[in-house]
């Protein structure tokens, strides 16, 4: 009989059934919401005293940002934003806080940002520059090749990303992004907390039937060796894919409520400026929260792994914490080409904006990927191998020594 | 029916010797070349504190991998689910998980042990009821007694009806009503199963066991059926208690 059903909901049973599950999944949830709600809370304050609130004035911003929605990024544009920003008296420190700015110069604001990033100049120069449509077109190019420089791409690399930075559109249609920007940015510190959580629950998954001292009861049971691996693999795994749904859904949907859903088909050049792939600003949001599917698939079949070798649920946490923690703190310069390049492809890495959109490619059979292209090809070779050795040292597993 | 032993070994590395900076890391022998032949019947596993009783079940159970020899029922190597699926087993440490039910424990360990749903709630029911635990099935296994969990583990060794039943220590925890109901359950069983059960407690073995087996020092030092003519079970059993303690503490002096 098998009873492969049954026994994964059993398993998730006990995965769902610890109190610190929930407790760490409530807290977590909460901290999601702060990440992506917390800047529209409190108060903008300058010399102690109220100038705005923050959510008043993402409102302002945003109803400036939705009269400039569907407009290109051309000359006309450029030159009412040089022509609004010239009108800012001279000297002035605070610039954000004279009637000028606010009368002229902020309904472009989203604009001069733009500029800024697009050509990766200073505050000051972007203030001071002369719209030029083919200048700030010629810029982005001129600063994707600095950036490239920077990274140690090779030529043909650099050439790829030549060839679609010239078949890009141009002029780009500006639109108001806040809410996939927000979600951009959320997708690390969330994925964090979402690896966080299962590295958590899953710990103990297999440390846990020794500590109960049922693992005798389950290894001399008649499916006990190999149909239950894969039902607890599976569970963690399924506990794993809703986490990190969880996450995203709450996510988006506080980010939504909150900004607003507008910009999906902008292009996402509004948000990389200097990553010239031809997508959306939603396709790339949608692509970053499928890679934070992928690094939770992937860390729960570690994580079930890895307590599968030290039989102990407090001893996986702590590698996994610590993990977490290294990158955090601890970076590899890019002239360490590949292992810098590999430290991008980790878990708790690959959700940092500037990892999961990497001018760095892979080659496969003559072709190129992005990271993004083959972070799920490489973690799903990776997942076969962790649950093959998983299943390896399961089936060897001794219950002695008590 | 038959359960086949062959020179059964399970070394485990001497921590002592391996504290004390010898060269060569010693073994001990925890179970040592036990060789056995069991068929349908109730046999007695009697021995000291460390004899190696515990590890001679793990073995047969195919939970701890042998160092040498080997073991088979009927034919089917004690690696193989055809075998784990004749086999029943209550640990001496009964495990459980706190927040399942009986019922629902039942359940899964039945599921574990391939039976259809059906079946499954068939036999949970049924076996609810043989260790009286009926009233008590849908409440959460940390609510019981030491008494019920114990019942509750001698339910799930009986799931799928073995033919093969290890029972280390069946009756501990047990109060003395209860002891003579799963004595007679025990016996019951070994009417057409082989049934191998651990116990300190001799009058356990004398009223239900059709062999005894006697562990010292992991070497089987009887095998064989007891009868009053042979004198009495408990006296022989504590002489062999009393001959180990006097040896280690001889060699602690040396």
């Amino acid at each position: 009989m098998n009873n492969f059903g049954t026994m994964y909901v059993f398993e998730l049973k006990k995965i769902l059934g610890r109190k610190m599950v929930w407790i760490t999944l409530l807290i977590m949830l909460v901290l999601c919401g702060v990440t992506v709600g917390g800047a529209v809370l409190g108060n903008y304050v300058v010399d102690g005293e109220v100038v705005d609130s923050h959510y008043h004035m993402m409102q302002t911003d945003r109803a400036y940002e939705r009269a400039l929605a569907g407009r290109k990024v051309d000359q006309t544009l450029l030159a009412e934003m040089s022509e609004a920003y010239g009108r800012l008296p001279e000297g002035e420190e605070r610039y954000t806080l004279t009637e000028e700015y606010q009368r002229y110069a902020r309904p472009y604001s989203a604009v001069l940002h733009l500029v800024r990033q697009t050509m990766g100049i200073k505050m000051e120069e972007a203030i001071v520059w002369q719209a030029d449509e083919d200048a700030f077109y010629a810029g982005r190019l001129a600063h994707e090749e600095e950036m490239w420089k920077a990274e140690y791409l090779t030529e043909e690399e650099k050439a790829f990303w030549r060839k679609k930075e010239e078949a890009l559109a141009k002029p780009m249609i500006f639109s108001y992004d806040d809410g996939y920007s927000v979600l951009a940015s959320a997708a690390y510190p969330i994925g964090l907390m979402a690896l966080l959580l299962i590295s958590i629950s899953l710990s103990g998954v297999f440390p846990g039937e020794h500590d109960r001292r049922t693992d005798q009861l389950l290894l001399c049971s008649r499916l006990g060796k190999k149909q239950l691996y894969r039902a607890k693999m599976l569970a963690g795994i399924s506990f794993a894919a809703f986490v990190s749904l969880l996450f995203s859904a709450v996510s988006i949907g506080i980010s939504f409520a909150v900004y607003g859903a507008d910009g999906y088909s902008a292009p996402a050049q509004l948000m990389y400026q200097t990553y010239p792939w031809d997508f959306t600003v939603g396709e790339a949001v949608l692509i970053l929260y499928g890679l934070l599917l992928a690094a939770a698939l992937l860390t729960s079949v570690f994580v079930m792994m890895l307590s599968g070798i030290l039989h102990h649920a407090l001893g996986t946490l702590a590698v996994m914490s610590g993990m977490i923690l290294l990158t955090l703190f601890v970076n590899i310069p890019r002239q360490y080409v590949l292992a810098s390049r590999l430290y991008g492809y980790l878990p708790c890495n690959l959700l940092r904006e500037e990892n999961a959109f990497d001018a760095g490619l892979v080659r496969l059979f003559g072709t190129f990927l992005t990271v993004w292209q083959a972070t799920p090809l490489c973690y799903l070779l990776l997942g076969i191998v962790f649950w093959a050795a998983g299943s390896w040292l399961y089936k060897r597993y001794q219950v002695s020594g008590r | 029916m038959e359960l086949v032993i062959k020179n059964l070994t399970r070394q485990y590395p001497d921590r002592g010797s391996w504290k004390a900076g010898k060269q060569e890391k010693k073994k001990k022998a925890a179970v040592d070349d036990i060789s056995l032949r069991l068929q349908e019947g109730v046999y007695g596993l009697l021995g000291e504190n460390g004899a190696g009783k515990t590890t001679l079940m793990r073995m047969i159970c195919g939970i701890l991998q042998p160092t040498e020899g080997s073991v088979t029922f009927d034919g089917m190597d004690v690696a193989t689910e055809e075998y784990r699926a004749q086999l029943g087993y209550l640990p001496q440490d009964f495990g459980y998980y706190p927040n399942f039910t009986g019922y629902s424990f039942l359940l899964y360990m039945a599921a574990l042990k391939g039976l259809s749903r059906a079946q499954a709630r068939r036999r949970t029911k049924e076996l609810l009821r043989l260790v009286s635990l009926e009233d008590v099935a849908k409440k959460k296994i940390k609510a019981y007694s030491g008494g019920m969990k114990q019942r509750l583990g001698i339910a799930q060794a009986l799931l799928n009806d073995p033919k093969l039943l290890i029972l280390d220590e069946p009756t501990a925890g047990l109060d003395p009503k209860e002891r003579v109901r799963f004595r007679e359950l025990i016996a019951g069983l070994g009417k057409d199963a082989v049934v191998l059960l651990s116990t300190h407690i001799v009058g356990d073995i004398e009223h239900i066991a059709d062999k005894v087996l006697m562990m010292k020092k992991g070497r089987l030092i009887y095998e064989g059926k007891w009868d009053a003519q042979k004198g009495d079970l408990e006296a022989f059993y504590l002489r062999q208690f009393e001959n180990a303690r006097e040896e280690s503490e001889e060699a602690w002096k040396q």
